[in-house]
């Protein structure tokens, strides 16, 4: 029993060096899961996939489904794992959308766009593709000298233009959120799931004659 | 190595479920008393073996341990396993619990097979080198069989098994020599200053 006390204590110490080892080397030591992250830009959909901060997902499948589960439209991220792709026409009948990445060697992961997310679209915006975020607001500007009134178009796109720039690091600071890897809560919670176990596997055997 | 949820078809899904189910009852069968703690230790070793990546080569992987854990604990590896794996899906998002049994039986059937295989050098080669030669090979297998098994579950998915096999070899290749490195080196201290814990696993084979 001695033994196996001291056993213990060893290993106690062997899996504590593992924790501050852990700790120590923790920009590398986040998570091996594929994380994925898609908001409205303009007229299209971004998508940015990464395993982990400052590791993107080079080369991996996006798959895009509706509510019904109908792909609307393949495509590979690029070597920051970002993708885009212009809105389909099947959410202006309600339908939010499922982005799938497949990063292969079994890694996915999905990420839901709400049908709500859409609906600040304007219903012509399709019509107009040419309603980009960066080229619009200085296209309107010149515009502004020339005549006071706007149409209704122009007025949407010089808003959509400034809050996509105010959202814009907000943004960039959820996809950041998404991507956190395990907290030390985590690591410290299961080590002790791990001895309460072994705690209860004891006790059981040990009343066994 | 873990297989993210919603990648695998329903049959592989539950032939993975069978196959760790058979292989928990195995190793909890030849579980005894003394070695619960072990178990637990090595347990906990994998689970946070999983937070440690190895930054050398194409794609950093991190350790996997799975080869450590089958060589010091035979079938039992399986239990052991099966508790990391499942603390890992739900506290870190790693695999899933649908996916459990498939995770659990590539890398703790990798763990046995490469236990069957440490024994076989120790019996080919004695002595201390054999120790050392056993133990690299033991902790090496174990990641390499568990990415073939991992590959043979995507054989079925649109990646097939030989790109799945390939790209899951080539990235745990650094992975393979840290494994064997740590095996041998947590393998020749403990039959330093504990033997009588490598022959636990030798006790079960005449037990029954």
């Amino acid at each position: 029993m001695t033994s196996a006390f001291f056993l213990s204590l060893r290993a106690c110490r062997t899996v504590a060096l593992a924790v501050v080892l852990f700790l120590f080397c923790a920009d590398a030591a986040l998570a091996h899961r594929v994380n994925i992250f898609a908001w409205l830009e303009g007229n299209s959909v971004a998508v940015e996939c990464s395993f982990r901060r400052k590791a993107p997902v080079k080369g991996g499948v996006i798959t895009v489904f509706d509510d019904t589960g109908a792909e609307l439209l393949r495509g590979t991220t690029d070597v920051d794992g970002r993708f885009s792709f212009p809105v389909p026409q099947v959410v202006r009948k309600g339908h939010g959308l499922r982005i799938r990445i497949n990063a292969g060697e079994g890694h996915q992961n999905e990420w839901r766009m709400d049908a709500a997310e859409f609906a600040g679209l304007a219903p012509v915006a399709a019509a107009a593709p040419t309603v980009a975020e960066t080229p619009a607001p200085a296209r309107t500007d010149a515009q502004e000298e020339q005549r006071l009134s706007l149409t209704r178009e122009e007025l949407t796109a010089i808003i959509d233009g400034a809050l996509e720039r105010q959202l814009a690091p907000l943004r960039r600071e959820l996809a950041a959120r998404s991507e956190e890897g395990p907290r030390l809560q985590d690591v410290v919670g299961g080590l002790g799931w791990i001895m309460g176990l072994v705690g209860m596997g004891l006790y059981f055997a040990r009343r066994r004659p | 190595m873990h297989i993210a949820e919603g990648v695998l078809s329903p049959a592989v899904l539950g032939a993975g479920a069978v196959l760790a189910v058979a292989g928990t009852a195995l190793g909890l069968r030849r579980l005894e008393y003394d070695r619960l703690i072990g178990v637990g230790i090595l347990s906990a070793a994998f689970f946070v073996g999983s937070l440690i990546h190895v930054p050398i080569g194409p794609a950093s992987a991190h350790l996997v341990l799975n080869g450590l854990v089958g060589v010091l604990l035979g079938w039992a590896a399986f239990p052991s396993i099966l508790v990391a794996l499942l603390l890992q899906a739900l506290l870190f998002q790693f695999g899933g619990i649908t996916v459990l049994g498939v995770n659990t039986f590539t890398m703790g059937f990798a763990g046995v097979l490469s236990w069957y295989a440490w024994r076989g050098i120790r019996r080919i080669v004695p002595g201390a080198t054999g120790l050392r030669v056993a133990a690299f090979c033991g902790g090496a297998l174990g990641v390499a069989l568990a990415a073939v098994l991992t590959a043979l579950a995507l054989a079925f998915t649109d990646e097939g098994f030989q790109t799945a096999a390939g790209l899951l070899l080539g990235a745990h290749a650094p992975i393979m020599v840290a494994e064997g490195l740590i095996t041998m080196f947590t393998v020749s201290f403990i039959a330093r200053v504990r033997p009588e814990m490598l022959h636990m696993a030798h006790a079960d084979t005449p037990r029954s």
